[in-house]
Parts: structure tokens; sequence; C-alpha cells
């Protein structure tokens, strides 16, 4: 639980969007990307392009998120 | 007699203090409970049957597809990771039930990815892992409650929260369907009140709200909530509910022709487990949906074929989905929590 506490927030995982994971705060991942479910039925990003927006559970603002995701661990194994 | 009862309680205590050495003394050699030399046991409890079970039932499969992977690439420090698996029918009460099992019987390490919010609620309360000082990895809900660090200590969530869902909807609403008449199907329990929430911080103003009971979905109530809806006029039909419900709604939809601009929240929108129960394609075309991971068929995604390459030999035949690749990256995010916790590692650290 301290690993969390003090590295979750940079744990490499598929997300497009980040993680908050603090000493003080055990919230997960911040945020969504906004889809149109396409003819086949799948859900597929709008125009193509990820657009991911984040916010809070309070009354924070729902922004357009900048965040770049880290590569995968090589062979996705644990660093 | 005072004097007896005293010299009663002097050696009591005298024991005690022994013991507690001799039990001090074994923490040096046993690492944690769950923690062998050669393997660390983890546990999950979530619906394998029941209406509730539906899509989320390929979680364990996709979580084990990934610890067999790692382990047969080193586990973690030379440690295998299994899971132990218990089916709690999306029931409260069974999943204490279920929950006093692992962590009694089976004494895992930590508990991961418990699903729903009643029952991970219902746990907290009435086994307490937090005084027990068990780990909860992880949990598969989006009420934003369970990040409280001061009020669930060993709690992680990982899904966004529903509340946060709720606002970015809103955003959506706001921007790309003023002045359009909207309507909500949430469950009536903790998982809908948080929605609702978020729905108010983002000022959404509803023309109809129709609440449903866990475990009442089907085709039956299906029929009724359109009813609500067209009463209403809505023009943008929000389905904040699991899979079932989901499922139920646009099957039901299809038949009677109903056809509002629909928008799925992330729990219940998973496209392969809606078309399984037999809801056309055509019905999600256009619908609005959200999710915090790529497209699951987005295979120039390094996780998403890294992830669906794995799942496609571990289990042959099994659609790769959303709630595949979500089991399978909280494995992940679990499998580095415990190398992160270094050489030997504790429910603590």
């Amino acid at each position: 639980m301290e690993a969390i506490d003090s590295k979750g927030a940079t744990f490499a995982n598929s997300a497009l969007v980040p993680a908050g994971y603090s000493k003080t705060s055990h919230v997960g991942l911040t945020g969504y990307w906004v889809g149109k479910y396409a003819p086949t039925g799948d859900l597929a990003p709008i125009g193509g392009t990820y657009v991911t927006y984040t916010t809070d559970s309070g009354s924070g603002a729902v922004v357009k998120s900048t965040y770049k995701r880290p590569a995968m661990p090589a062979k996705g194994l644990p660093n | 007699m005072k004097a007896l009862q005293r010299r009663t309680l002097l050696t009591a205590t005298a024991v005690l203090a022994t013991v507690g050495l001799a039990v001090s003394a074994i923490p040096a050699q046993a690492a944690e409970v769950g923690v062998t030399a050669t393997g660390i046991k983890l546990g999950m409890t979530l619906p394998m049957t029941g209406t509730a079970s539906l899509g989320y039932n390929k979680i364990p499969g996709a979580a084990k597809a990934y610890f067999d992977y790692l382990n047969a690439n080193g586990g973690i420090n030379g440690r295998k990771v299994t899971l132990v698996v218990k089916d709690d029918r999306y029931v409260p009460t069974e999943a204490v039930a279920k929950t006093n099992e692992l962590i009694l019987k089976d004494k895992v390490m930590a508990l991961l990815a418990p699903l729903g919010t009643a029952n991970v609620k219902a746990v907290a309360t009435s086994v307490n892992p937090a005084r027990r000082g068990v780990p909860v990895l992880f949990v598969n809900t989006g009420f934003s409650g369970f990040a409280d660090a001061k009020k669930y200590p060993t709690t992680y969530a990982v899904l966004p929260s529903y509340i946060m869902e709720a606002k970015i909807m809103g955003q959506y609403i706001k921007e790309n369907f003023a002045g359009k008449k909207i309507g909500l199907l949430y469950q009536d329990d903790d998982f809908g009140s948080d929605a609702l929430a978020g729905f108010k911080t983002a000022g959404v103003n509803f023309a109809v709200k129709v609440p449903y009971a866990s475990g009442s979905q089907g085709a039956a109530a299906a029929a009724g909530w359109i009813t609500k809806f067209k009463a209403a006029e809505a023009d943008v039909v929000i389905l904040f509910g699991v899979s079932s419900a989901t499922s139920a709604m646009l099957g039901t939809a299809a038949q009677l022709g109903y056809k509002p601009q629909w928008m799925l929240g992330s729990v219940g929108g998973d496209a392969t487990t809606i078309k399984l129960t037999g809801v056309p394609a055509g019905v999600l075309y256009n619908a609005i949906g959200f999710s915090p991971v790529p497209a699951t068929t987005d295979m120039t995604d390094e996780y998403v074929k890294f992830f669906s390459d794995i799942y496609a030999k571990a289990v042959p035949g099994s659609a790769f989905d959303l709630n595949v690749l979500l089991g399978m990256n909280t494995a992940f995010m679990a499998a580095q929590a415990l190398k992160a916790a270094g050489p030997n590692p504790t429910r603590k650290s």
C-alpha cells in the first residue's frame, strides 16, 4: 500500500488519463475520452483521435487533458 | 479475593507477554499472510452468475491471463501470483461472506478488484479490511467515496468516479445537446446517487429520471422505462447502469422501434457484451460512449495489442472487450504495486 501511495500515480497502464494516487488520496483514474459507436457497434473516438477530459469528484472544472501516456514497459512486465 | 484476582491477572499478563514474544519472533521468517517464498495469493469477489454477471464474469479470466503471462516470465521476484475467485452474485451479503472466506480461510494477501459499489461498501462495514490491515486494491466500482483515504484507508480506487463521468457527460451535453430534453436511467443505490451528484454539479436538468432497483432489469422493466422516456419526450437518453440494464433497454427499444439519441455510461457500455445478448449493432450506431482506456478494437495501441494477444492465447474464442481490457489492466497495475513493494512484499508495503 505504501508503494501505491508513493508511486501509484506513475504506474504504467493502458489508460489515456492520469491516476491520482497519493498519501492522502486513493483516487484512481481521473477522466474519460468521448466516443461514438461505429456501425459495427464498437466504440471509437470521435473524429478518429482520442480527446480526453479530466476532472475531480468535487466542484472542479472539466478540462481537456494534455496527459501523454508513458510507453509500455518492456514485454509488459513490471519495472 | 482481590489479591487472588490481581495475582491471576499478573500471571495472565506474564503469559501474554511470553506469547507476544513468541509471536513477534515469527514474522522475521514468515513475511506476510498470503506471501510465501514461491507465491503471492490474491482474492476477488464479483458476480460470476446471476443477472448482473453479464460481461463482468470475464474479468477473472482476463486477470488470470495476465498473471499467467507474468508468472511464465519470472513472476514478482520469482513469486507466482495466484488469484482465488468467489462468486457473490452481486449480492452484498454474499460479498461479505465470500470476502471473509478469502481473508480467513484462503488467507489471501490482498483483495483485488472486488466489484460493485454496494458490495464493497458492505464489505467495508461488515468485514472491515481496514481494521485487519488487508489491502483492497483497485475496486471495480466508480463510487467516488472509495478514494477517501481517511474513511477507507486500505481501499484503492482505479476507475474514474461516477461523479467524474457524469460531469464529463454533462459537459458534452452542454456543448452538443443544448436545449434538448434529457432522460436518465440509473440504478437506485450508491452507484446511481454518485452519478446524480455529478450531473447536479454539471448543471444538467433532466426532463425525466428513471431509477431501477438492482436485479430488476429485464425486457419487461425496459418496456416500462421506455413508456416514461416517451411520455417525457426525451431527445437524449442516458443509460447509467450495469450491462444487463443497457442490454435490456437497447434490445427492447429495438423491438419497439424507439430511437432517441443514446448516451451510455462506461459501466454498461461495452459493445461486445451488449451485442452478445442479441442487440443488433445498428442500435448502438451513433450512441455516445465514454472510456478511460483505449478502444478495444484499436490494435495500433501497444497495450490493446499486447493484452489481446495474451488473452487470445489464454482464453481462445473469447472476444477481447472492455471488461477484459480493464481486468488485465488492473492485474498489470497490481503486479507493479507488488513489485514496487520490495523484495519481500507485505500488506503494508
